[in-house]
């Protein structure tokens, strides 16, 4: 791209990174006091009703637990910079091979979820401006409105009820991927999972593009497009729809947070294993290494998907992307 | 088939924890042919229910429990949760462990265990022979006295069981006999051996936790820890016949109802761990047998005797005296346990049933009034660490307002009641799968047992357990645990409302289980009986 607007985006990407790092490192900290405020410890979690005052102080020695925080924290963020997150507290592993297939199988709940989620969204509110006042458009405000107020989880459960348990047995009720195969192998695990994330997210979605269509549709040029006798559907792909993106966008990626961490309630009904559960688990269990690592790969996701989200709303924008 | 439908007797909970006790009743052979006593070693009795329908050998067995996490482990003796003794309890095997209907010593690894020249402080212990470990490694008395130090020098939770140890004097005879030489004697040793096997597994002396190997009828193939365990047949195991699967995997879940869910839809063919409001769904889907066991497993309720206000008698009495065992029987357990008046071991051939203990308010309220305590306030320290606890703390507190006391509950989670104040909350609860009654004592009634919630201190008590371990006679020791039982009933500082049930379901494509009453889930993990039909 070589229009002027290019050194401003460049510039507004490496000044948001900037201070998404700081954000990362303050988020860190900030995580670290918080797990170590909880009562207990990982020792006291690993043990369980094993857990005798010797054998407590034993097994928080051999897991350097008994170090200063200061000290705890220093030695986890010097390794972590130096590629190494450390290993779980509560089996010895590493972090890095415990957490990076459950980030990828999150991964791709989300990314499948999401962009699902944005073009049914994005195609449904388009449909519903266009065909304001009509069936469709009310009764999918209706629908909408309804499936909004539902709970994430009573959306999961309906849908295993529906098409897995009592109503039709198609799909499985549980996501039991094995260990070291990653999501995509085996699709048929991932359907209910992604359907109840899409269910969730596309209402918002719905909304905000029927709106801001509905807007664009109402708008100046549109009248003066079609005044000048240009086809309605050059009207609706080359006027209407790229104006109404632009907030619709923000709308998509605000879900694509969203799913970041709402995927926990998901992954826990479905016993999917990604970093929600992961991350349950490790609070559970005050492990600290996991903890960190999989808070600051959530954050890093915020920081990024930010950036993105406000970038291609930018560059969807045009008259925005000239320098002032 | 063997399934038996335990359907009328409702009784909850699942008692998790010291789960491993119990036993693996793993000797019963639960239908499926007959294949089981064949072999010639005088394996575990075969109590065979009745013909089974078609089985077959193989298949890939897919079982389901809840409560792990990722500090799971494969260490034969670091097993903390149902789902870690599920997995060690496969791996490896105990001495000896008690039958199902938890009345009967079953040989396992040893063959023998008596006293030498009757002494009661010497125990001769003689091992099966031909029996190997996965790796082809024979079982010697090395592996045995490995793991007696093992579990001693981790202060493993085995110590209580294995009795006071003379680490000294413990030694091998030749290669297939041990000496356990006890500090003080301990009478039925063979059946306190048997009470806890999860606890006393036999590992080799070349015991790799990163490479198990052990002698169960399942070796290792391969475990990430917080999510499944795989396992594969032994070829070698001394059991013939056994096991008829040819793989066993075992499943981490979150929760009971996707646990529930995945059995209905037949990604898992056993789901232990269940809790009651799952019963109903799985009794209407099909292709599930649920299996309800009417366990000996407790959730006392603990009070420190050695603090106010329990620790005058006459209040603690007031607290039994208010409990109405049945209520809180259908309302916090849903109906799945039996009543039980402040005495634990249900199924002790010593049990005193005609202690018995039912709700009388008005003595309640004189006996607090005796004390100075009218009008009652305590603090219930709760959490969420097994099914039916808080929802007993909260039916007691309900309850306790007739005779005018007021229960404030403190609903802590998990982490935190098991932490620093674990053992050490005024007012409480604990939970126990079924233990007989001398090894319940020792571990929670003695000054010395590791798990004295009450912080009971009771001379003459302890020095009644001391006489009982030194008794060989049957009837006399029946005596001396009368009295115990007495003391426990009119003094002691546990609440027990109820026996609970353990709930556990299959799918009908599998047969060979059977109830058990030791209040561990999936008949104490039998899974090498159990086969597919067809």
């Amino acid at each position: 791209m070589n229009s002027p607007g290019a050194h401003p985006i460049a510039r507004l990407i490496r000044r948001r990174l900037a201070i998404g790092v700081i954000t990362l490192f303050l988020v860190s900290v900030v995580v670290f006091l918080a797990t170590e405020v909880l009562p207990g410890n990982a020792a006291y979690a690993i043990l369980g009703h094993n857990a005798t005052p010797a054998q407590v102080r034993s097994l928080e020695a051999a897991l350097h637990l008994n170090r200063g925080l200061f000290d705890q924290y220093w030695v986890w963020i010097s390794g972590l910079l130096a590629g190494n997150p450390g290993q779980s507290l509560a089996n010895g592993l590493p972090v890095w091979g415990y957490a990076e297939p459950r980030i990828i199988n999150s991964a791709v709940l989300v990314f499948v979820a999401g962009g699902l989620g944005a073009l049914i969204g994005v195609a449904v509110g388009a449909v519903a401006a266009l065909r304001k006042d009509s069936w469709f458009d009310h009764v999918t405000s209706v629908i909408v409105l309804t499936v909004t107020s539902l709970p994430e989880f009573v959306v999961a459960i309906a849908l295993i009820i529906l098409l897995s348990t009592v109503v039709w047995r198609v799909l499985p009720a549980v996501s039991l991927l094995a260990p070291g195969t990653y999501a995509w192998s085996q699709p048929e695990l991932l359907v209910l999972p992604v359907a109840t994330l899409v269910i969730v997210i596309v209402p918002y979605i719905v909304r905000m593009m029927r709106a801001a269509m509905v807007e664009a549709l109402e708008s100046d040029y549109v009248e003066m497009a079609r005044l000048k006798g240009v086809p309605e559907r050059r009207v609706v792909f080359v006027h209407a729809l790229p104006n109404a993106i632009a907030p619709t966008i923000q709308v998509i990626g605000l879900n694509f947070l969203y799913l970041a961490g709402g995927i926990v309630i998901v992954e826990y009904v479905f016993n999917f294993p990604g970093i929600g559960q992961a991350l349950v688990s490790a609070v559970n269990g005050r492990d600290i290494p996991v903890i960190q690592f999989i808070v600051l790969v959530l954050a890093a996701f915020y920081v990024v998907m930010n950036i993105a989200t406000d970038v291609i709303a930018l560059l969807a924008t045009p008259r925005r992307r000239i320098a002032r | 088939m063997n399934q038996s439908d335990n359907r009328g007797v409702p009784q909850p909970g699942v008692p998790r924890r010291r789960v491993l006790a119990g036993l693996a009743g793993v000797g019963v052979a639960a239908g499926a042919g007959s294949l089981l006593a064949a072999c010639g070693s005088s394996g575990p009795a075969t109590s065979a229910a009745g013909a089974s329908g078609k089985t077959r050998s193989g298949g890939n067995l897919m079982v389901g429990l809840t409560g792990g996490s990722s500090s799971d482990t494969l260490d034969p003796h670091k097993g903390i949760t149902d789902i870690d003794i599920s997995r060690i309890q496969t791996l490896y095997e105990p001495l000896v462990t008690l039958d199902i209907q938890a009345q009967k010593v079953q040989y396992m690894l040893a063959e023998e265990i008596s006293p030498q020249n009757g002494s009661l402080t010497d125990w001769v212990i003689r091992l099966r022979p031909g029996v190997t470990f996965h790796d082809g490694k024979p079982l010697t008395a090395d592996d045995v006295l490995f793991s007696i130090h093992r579990i001693i020098s981790l202060a493993a939770p085995g110590k209580i069981f294995m009795g006071p140890v003379d680490v000294n004097g413990t030694k091998k005879l030749d290669s297939t006999t041990v000496l356990v030489k006890l500090t003080s004697p301990i009478a039925a040793y063979a059946e306190q051996l048997a009470a806890a096997p999860f606890d006393l597994l036999i590992a080799p002396t070349t015991l790799n936790p990163a490479k198990p190997n052990g002698t169960g009828a399942f070796q290792y193939k391969s475990f990430t820890p917080g999510q499944r365990s795989v396992f594969t047949r032994n070829p070698r195991y001394w059991q013939h016949g056994l096991p008829y699967a040819d793989t066993l995997t075992i499943i981490d879940f979150a929760d009971t109802v996707s646990l529930a869910d995945a059995l209905t839809t037949g990604q898992v063919h056993a789901a232990g761990t269940l809790d009651p409001p799952q019963v109903p769904v799985l009794d209407n889907a099909g292709g599930v047998d649920v299996v309800v066991s009417k366990a000996g497993s407790i959730i006392p309720f603990t009070m420190r005797v050695d603090q106010p206000p329990f620790n005058d008698v006459r209040v603690r009495q007031a607290m039994r005296l208010l409990v109405n065992r049945p209520q809180m029987i259908d309302s916090a357990l849903d109906s799945y346990g039996t009543a039980a008046s402040d005495v634990f071991s249900l199924y002790d051939p010593d049990f005193d049933r005609s202690l018995v203990r039912e709700q009388d308010i008005p003595q309640a309220k004189s006996l607090l009034k005796q004390a100075g305590k009218e009008g009652l306030k305590v603090t219930l320290t709760t959490s969420a660490v097994l099914s039916g606890v808080v929802a007993m703390a909260t039916v007691l507190a309900e309850q306790a307002q007739a005779a005018g006391v007021t229960i404030s509950i403190k609903n802590v989670p998990p982490g935190t009641f098991f932490g620093p104040n674990y053992l050490q909350w005024n007012f409480s609860q604990d939970y126990y799968s079924y233990f007989p009654y001398l090894t319940q004592v020792a571990q929670s009634m003695l000054p010395g047992s590791p798990y004295n919630e009450t912080h009971n201190n009771d001379p003459r008590y302890t020095s009644l357990y001391n006489q009982a371990n030194a008794t060989a006679n049957d009837g006399l020791r029946k005596e001396i645990l009368s009295e115990m039982q007495q003391l426990d009933f009119n003094q002691g500082g546990y609440i027990i409302p109820a026996f609970t049930d353990t709930l556990d379901a299959y799918s009908t494509k599998i047969t060979g289980y059977a109830q058990s009453r030791l209040g561990q889930p999936l008949m104490n993990y039998g899974f090498a009986h159990f086969a597919f039909t067809g």
